[in-house]
């Protein structure tokens, strides 16, 4: 297996088969080019010739930094296989691939199956505790139109809720104020953020003492302040947290799944 | 939903079952642990919860369970889990508590583990 290398620090390489290491590897070298100050990656994806659930989902994740960043993002030397997954998915152009042959077309029970595991959530609702009801509720009948594997679902609905009782216990909002809720999911993962604009409030930032790392070590010293919080940060892959504009708080959470 | 408190049955000297609802969350966490202080000021050495119901536990429900189980055990005691959905099971095993909560399968085991 190739190693992923680039040839030039804007110049990417996607290997044909990926482990996470070499997932783990693609970004960083990504946004290594990007903090370099590149205005342009190309992804070399000549030797994918089967498109998996981790292609799609690494090619997603890329374009999805760049277009952050406002670095233009180019897929070089597609293959057939390749193109005929993202023209399925509906990525093709966004991802620049106009060749849509005919053969792709008739596929549509697999795009069908493909299409339920990608979808956007979105809703406003209000700092209380009935909003938290509607949204988990709401959250959950999304999970399962999208065929979120029952133990995922569990834990997403559980970092939902402990993220909207943070914003209900910290943010000083009342319930003529709203969070945004947003959740996109891809192949196999899930960006979930909420947006309020209340008290500044740090999820990401540990509550408990230095020593607290784990629950039965809480249980034995009695101490559970940032409970919640730890909780979040065992069911999820990544947190992160910006105060937007200076009003804003915004909270991103990134959980896969195979 | 407010409630004011869980179904529980004293089963002997030693032993209490107290049955939790759909959900257990920062709404009536807080009475979960309340009725297991008062089951061990009772000198009840062995409470157990009985999950059957349970499909949603927040950080305030685990808190619940995991605030007064270090208290049992000091009284040669313990809190038993029984009747928990896998998906109940998966939270435990995500917050590395697995090994941690006496965990039986049915509320007949839980009981025969009571000694």
């Amino acid at each position: 297996m190739k190693s992923v290398k680039p040839t030039k620090p804007e110049s990417l390489f996607l290997p044909a088969e990926l482990t996470p290491k070499l997932t783990t590897d693609f970004i960083n070298q990504l946004q290594s080019a990007i903090g370099l100050g590149t205005t342009l990656i190309r992804v070399d994806c000549s030797q994918v010739e089967n498109a998996t659930s981790n292609h799609i989902g690494i090619l997603w994740k890329a374009f999805d930094i760049c277009r952050t960043e406002k670095v233009r993002f180019v897929l070089e030397e597609a293959t057939a296989g390749l193109k005929k997954v993202l023209v399925i998915l509906d990525l093709g152009e966004l991802f620049g691939i106009d060749e849509i042959e005919n053969k792709f077309i008739p596929a549509i029970n697999q795009k069908n199956q493909l299409d339920s595991r990608i979808g956007v959530f979105s809703e406003l609702i209000s700092v209380t505790r009935n909003g938290v009801k509607t949204s988990l509720d709401n959250f959950l009948a999304f999970l399962r139109e999208h065929n979120v594997p029952e133990s995922v679902e569990m834990e997403l609905r559980t970092v939902l809720y402990e993220l909207l009782t943070n914003v209900i216990d910290h943010s000083e909002l009342g319930e003529n104020d709203n969070v945004k809720v947003m959740a996109r999911i891809e192949i196999n993962r899930i960006i979930l953020t909420l947006e309020d604009t209340g008290k500044p409030f740090d999820p990401t930032s540990p509550r408990g003492p230095k020593d607290l790392v784990d629950l039965t070590a809480a249980a034995k010293d009695r101490q559970f302040k940032g409970f919640g919080l730890m909780m979040i940060r065992k069911m999820v892959d990544n947190i992160l947290y910006r105060r937007k504009e200076d009003i804003i708080n915004y909270v991103q959470i990134e959980k896969s799944w195979s | 939903m407010d409630q004011s408190t869980f179904q529980q049955f004293v089963l002997s000297d030693t032993v209490i079952v107290i049955h939790t609802e759909r959900m257990l969350d920062n709404n009536n966490a807080h009475i979960m642990a309340e009725q297991l202080s008062e089951a061990r000021k009772k000198g009840l050495k062995f409470a157990i919860i009985d999950m059957e119901k349970l499909d949603f536990l927040s950080s305030a429900g685990v808190g619940s369970i995991l605030g007064s189980i270090e208290d049992f055990r000091e009284m040669g005691g313990d809190i038993v889990i029984c009747n928990a959905s896998t998906t109940i099971l998966h939270i435990f095993k995500v917050l590395d508590l697995g090994d941690y909560l006496k965990v039986m399968n049915t509320q007949e085991e839980a009981i025969k583990s009571c000694k």
